[in-house]
């Protein structure tokens, strides 16, 4: 092992040994260092991200004269309450202390062919609300496709939602 | 300088014989063994296969941090290389160097919605990014320029108020951070299922 074997000329009937034994050593080598390489850059912690427009307005406490063409979903305490354009809000009341984020998605799945293509989409928690309840809506949305994605303050959606 | 004829070596009147027997093969049992390297190669293909599945060309962007637990999301895109916030329950960092604490970051306490310390370094990451790499002067690149340069990673513990995210969203955005992404575990989620029923 290790080494290769020479043909020994002159052997018995004048017939060269066909076993022949591969050096491994630099086989062995190679893979030392591919497996020391990958192990210094692997990369263990897979993340990803959700990406968003910035738009953080100032608060509107007064109900605007025309209805913007976007979809509003507020977070609060009590649960969501979804808003197309001009229609009546939706509330998705929380229960057992758990945000119904299943019957938010199964409602924007049944509404998704109605609404308009790429439609503008405003996700608006309350102050005190959870990132992870807002990144939640967020994955519901992504998941749909609906990626056209803007957060705000509650306060500055409550207006439209009254 | 004239040739000696070297005297003995130190441990030459030692006399190995059952070595020297052993290696010409005299007694029973020949010291040079083979070892079987099969199992060896095997064993290193397999962690070399595993590796390169799992290697990543970008690298390591974000490292985790003891303190934050991101959230975990279904429908998530691949990271990029951009400056990265980091907000905890305790404190706000930027690029792994503390900031400020988390505790007070409010409306209230800060009614311009900015926070100094944040602007701070902030700033001077800008203006570094600027010096580095100025603005292109062909259109193209130039626009690709901008996109890249309003860039930010938010990577915030689950349990943090929107309110603190909305401090830090707000500053970031007057510096010229303004696409934010939200840094997350992309995997299973509970919505998994729910998608999946749906379509």
């Amino acid at each position: 092992m290790g080494g290769v074997s020479e043909p020994i000329p002159g052997g018995k009937g004048g017939k060269k040994p066909v076993n022949v034994e591969l050096n491994l050593v630099p086989f062995i080598d190679l893979l030392v260092v591919c497996i020391t390489f990958l192990l210094l850059t692997a990369v263990w912690t897979q993340t990803g991200r959700i990406n968003i427009d910035q738009s953080v307005q100032k608060p509107q406490q007064e109900k605007p004269k025309e209805p913007p063409k976007r979809l509003t979903i507020m977070i609060d305490k009590k649960g969501y309450t979804m808003k197309w354009a001009e229609e009546r809000p939706e509330p998705m009341m929380v229960a057992g202390g758990k945000y119904p984020i299943e019957a938010l998605t199964k409602r924007l799945e049944g509404m998704k062919e109605t609404l308009p293509k790429d439609p503008r989409i405003v996700v608006a928690p309350e102050d005190s609300i959870a990132y992870a309840e807002m990144i939640l809506v967020m994955d519901a949305l992504m998941g749909l496709e609906m990626d056209n994605i803007m957060v705000a303050d509650a306060a500055s959606v409550i207006g439209e939602m009254m | 300088m004239p040739i000696k004829v070297p005297g003995s070596r130190a441990g030459s009147s030692i006399h190995l014989t059952g070595l020297k027997v052993g290696i010409k093969g005299g007694s029973g049992r020949n010291v040079l063994v083979n070892l079987n390297l099969t199992p060896m190669i095997d064993m290193f293909v397999i962690l070399l296969v595993f590796l390169l599945m799992v290697f990543s060309a970008s690298g390591e962007i974000l490292f985790a941090q003891k303190d934050i637990q991101l959230p975990k999301a279904f429908a998530s895109k691949p990271l990029v290389r951009v400056p990265i916030i980091g907000i905890s329950m305790d404190v706000i960092l930027f690029e792994g160097g503390k900031v400020m604490f988390t505790n007070g970051v409010s409306e209230k306490n800060y009614p311009d919605l900015k926070l100094p310390e944040l602007t701070k370094v902030l700033k001077s990451s800008r203006a570094a990014f600027l010096r580095e790499h100025p603005m292109p002067v062909d259109r193209d690149k130039a626009i690709k320029w901008f996109e890249n340069s309003k860039q930010i990673i938010i990577q915030a513990d689950n349990g943090v108020p929107f309110e603190v995210i909305r401090m830090v969203m707000t500053t970031a955005a007057h510096e010229g951070y303004s696409a934010i992404n939200f840094a997350v575990v992309p995997g299973k989620s509970a919505l998994d299922d729910v998608i999946k029923n749906a379509t």
